[in-house]
């Protein structure tokens, strides 16, 4: 019984025990995954759960798509319904567009299109997720063993079976309606930081970033198309969000590069402020949708 | 701090991986034996100059005049010029410290519009915090003090060495600069490194122990405290006035287990990689919150801090020997100070005072029925009541503006009709379950002792790193890099 000495030694042994508790351990809970796949419910996770399960969604999706989204979370939270499986939203909540297309570049699965939303372009790109995501030991891991994804985790499995014991859909279409009482005190406090410029040198850092990734893209044949996504007319109408658009637009020259903006001959509805309330962000969703069908036919 | 130039200096990163793997190698190999200290070193400054090497003179300045005074003190008998030079090193590290982290706390109590300065102010504002700082200035300063109070043995039984004999200016300038214990502590004294600086053998290493300590300190950080750090998030200003009473109420819970695994992991890290160069540190939380009081609670809680500012502080300030006021007055000064070493701002500073004054109220009780009760009752109601405090008291960490920890406190008293995110709740539940279980299962060891088999010991560290590497949250700078 050599067989048995050795595994009774490695049990007692204080270090390899630990590392044999942990095979087992590993093992079991990846051909668990892999025999049992679960239905995760990502709208039920935190929010960067969500974004690093959709960065690595896109990453090790099985090819390239034709047209890619990225951004923040107001086109993130676009319902993908109103979209088709050619299109990927590449959008972070809290983030800004540069994470996005740093994703797509370091990729090697170029879209023939990429849609850029400029809204969030004043806050701190979230370079976490391209790190996460390109890490050097674990890229190539998660590529073959699935149950180390985000999606995976033993607590997104746990919260989404929870979320599904309740009820709850897989995927929520758009955002839901808030307290009225919500959507005031967020008005009052945009209108308090809105009378302010965009913070910099920030700004200009992230708009010289996107100009170098965008330059990348279209080196690479990507063509490029921005994209402003319609708020609260009192937000939309402040100094720092107007000046936010105008920047940008001196930036990326609108003779130059396609400009989809919805927003341009209506006010629309939202949540908070900034994010649509669901009917108006599927409207939304299907013009996009309608423009970049007519853009890629013509690619 | 600006996350894009600490992320390289993460005990969690690859490139920290890979430092400590070379030094290991170089380390123990036969041929390097003689240069170990000069190999910690070399390690200690690619270490902190990968984060900020504009900052590495700085570093290096401060450990040379430390361990240059602290030579220099040993060496000379006068009284007068001793405590004059003692002084100069002081307030050397103070006015290091000063310039470096309370330069825009203090301007801003000269000028009203700080961002509209121009010229050398504007450049001094706009320099970058030093990574550490407040822990390499604090060694520092306890080796200079030690080395003074070494001339009068009976002040200090821990002096360093013997009068007029000289301290090795390499084990010193180590002290300071060990990589393990650079950014975050904890702050050692230079008489417990003294003792052991001398040539390490592979075969001494205490593998179990360290790599024990460093999967209990990676499992705090990377999968409890990261973790929670996404879900507590929403106690910032403004977003918190949106979320419900037990949202609220929730994520302060969640911060005060986050912070504390946060800097436990932390700590149990450096311990664990000290032990594996050879280097004995002593733990510096001991499960602060089964305490029963606050002054337990201080025992237990960033051990190193506080018996730093009881020995260099709050005993040189009279302690308790000098009546009733003096001693809540220097528990409140001390507690201030402490406050304010946290962070250039005032609500660090009503943090400490509001620890002082707790510690100060609960003085006079702490031999009274309640206090010595060891009924259960008693005993869940004492430790419930200094974890509530504690907790709440942490809102000044993370909301350094007054104003917004009282719009935070009425907010978990007036939004109780707002929907509760119920998955976040259940997920912080979740999360601190283990810190529950950690603290849960110190109480139990105590009567029984063996409550957990042996045999099981190994499966439960084998559950922690595969959470480790199946569950980790985002990754973040520890919080305490920050002070």
């Amino acid at each position: 019984m050599p067989l048995l000495k050795y595994i009774l030694f490695v049990l007692r042994h204080p270090l390899l025990g630990i590392g044999f508790w942990f095979i087992v351990l590993f093992v079991g809970y990846g051909t668990l995954i892999q025999l049992f796949p679960p239905q995760v419910m990502v709208d039920c996770q935190e929010q960067r759960i969500k974004n690093r399960i959709r960065a690595e969604n896109f990453l090790y999706a099985p090819g390239a798509f034709d047209c890619v989204l990225t951004g923040s979370s107001m086109t993130a939270r676009l319902p993908d319904e109103a979209l088709d499986e050619r299109i990927y939203k590449l959008a972070f909540g809290g983030g800004t567009p540069i994470e996005g297309l740093e994703i797509v570049l370091r990729s090697n699965q170029l879209p023939k299109l990429v849609v850029v939303e400029v809204n969030a372009l004043v806050t701190d790109p979230l370079d976490f997720i391209p790190e996460h995501l390109f890490n050097p030991v674990f890229e190539r891991l998660r590529s073959y063993l699935s149950f180390m994804r985000t999606e995976y985790r033993p607590a997104s499995v746990v919260v989404s079976a929870l979320a599904a014991a309740h009820g709850l859909p897989p995927v929520s279409s758009g955002a839901s309606k808030v307290k009225k009482k919500i959507l005031e005190n967020y008005l009052e406090r945009a209108a308090q930081q809105g009378g302010h410029l965009p913070e910099e040198p920030l700004f200009t850092d992230n708009l010289n970033r996107l100009e170098k990734l965008v330059q990348q893209l279209e080196d690479s044949g990507v063509q490029v198309v921005f994209l402003y996504m319609p708020m609260h007319p009192k937000i939309a109408m402040m100094r720092a969000r107007a000046a936010v658009l105008t920047r940008t637009r001196q930036r990326f020259d609108p003779t130059r590069y396609n400009w989809l903006e919805p927003g341009k001959h209506r006010d629309f509805e939202t949540t908070d402020g900034v994010h649509l309330n669901r009917s108006e962000a599927r409207y939304v969703a299907e013009y996009i949708h309608r423009e970049i069908r007519e853009l890629l036919a013509l690619l | 701090l600006n996350i894009g130039t600490v992320i390289k200096v993460l005990f969690n990163s690859f490139s920290f991986v890979l430092l400590v793997a070379v030094t290991l190698f170089l380390y123990y190999l036969p041929f390097f034996k003689a240069w170990q200290p000069f190999i910690l070193v070399s390690a200690s400054l690619v270490f902190y100059g990968s984060g900020q090497p504009a900052l590495l003179l700085l570093l290096i300045f401060s450990a040379f005049l430390n361990a240059f005074t602290a030579n220099w003190l040993l060496q000379h008998r006068a009284l007068k010029k001793r405590f004059i030079l003692a002084s100069f090193g002081v307030a050397g590290n103070l006015l290091l410290l000063s310039f470096f982290k309370y330069n825009r706390f203090l301007a801003g109590m000269i000028w009203q519009d700080l961002e509209g300065l121009q010229g050398p102010a504007h450049w001094v504002l706009m320099l970058p915090l030093p990574l550490g700082i407040s822990f390499f200035t604090f060694k520092g300063i306890s080796l200079v003090i030690d080395a003074y109070r070494s001339m009068d043995q009976a002040t200090d039984n821990q002096s360093i060495v013997n009068r007029g004999q000289k301290i090795n200016i390499l084990s010193s300038i180590l002290h300071i600069l060990f990589f393990p214990q650079l950014l975050a502590g904890p702050i050692t004294r230079f008489s417990h490194f003294q003792n052991q600086f001398r040539i390490k053998n592979f075969n001494e290493v205490p593998w179990q122990r360290a790599i024990k300590s460093i999967i209990v300190g990676y499992f705090l950080k990377m999968v409890v405290a990261d973790n929670l750090k996404d879900l507590t998030f929403w106690i910032q200003y403004p977003q918190f006035k949106d979320k419900s009473s037990l949202d609220l109420l929730a994520f302060s819970y969640g911060y005060s287990i986050q912070i504390f695994a946060d800097f436990a992991g932390y700590s149990l890290i450096a311990i664990g990689l000290s032990a594996l160069f050879g280097y004995q540190v002593p733990a510096n939380f001991n499960f602060p919150y089964i305490a029963q009081s606050f002054s337990e609670f201080w025992r237990r809680w960033h051990i190193s801090l506080s018996t730093w500012l009881k020995d260099y502080l709050y005993i040189p300030l009279g302690g308790n020997r000098k009546g009733c006021s003096r001693t809540y007055l220097n528990l409140l000064i001390t507690m201030f100070l402490g406050g304010l070493w946290h962070g250039a701002a005032w609500s660090f500073a009503i943090w400490g005072v509001v620890h002082g004054l707790a510690l100060s109220i609960e003085r006079p009780f702490l031999k009274t029925r309640f206090y010595l009760s060891r009924h259960v009752l008693a005993v869940s109601c004492r430790t419930l009541l200094v974890f509530s405090f504690v907790m709440f008291s942490w809102t000044f960490f993370i909301l350094t503006d007054c104003r917004h920890v009282i719009e935070y406190f009425s907010a978990i008293i007036n939004n109780v009709h707002y929907r509760p995110a119920r998955s976040d709740i259940f997920l912080i539940g979740l999360y601190t379950l283990p810190v529950i279980i950690y603290h849960g299962l110190y109480l139990s060891r105590n009567p029984a002792r063996r409550l957990i088999p042996d045999s099981f010991n190994a499966f439960a560290y084998a559950t922690m790193l595969a959470a480790i590497v199946l569950n980790s949250g985002s990754p973040d700078t520890f919080i305490y890099f920050q002070f």
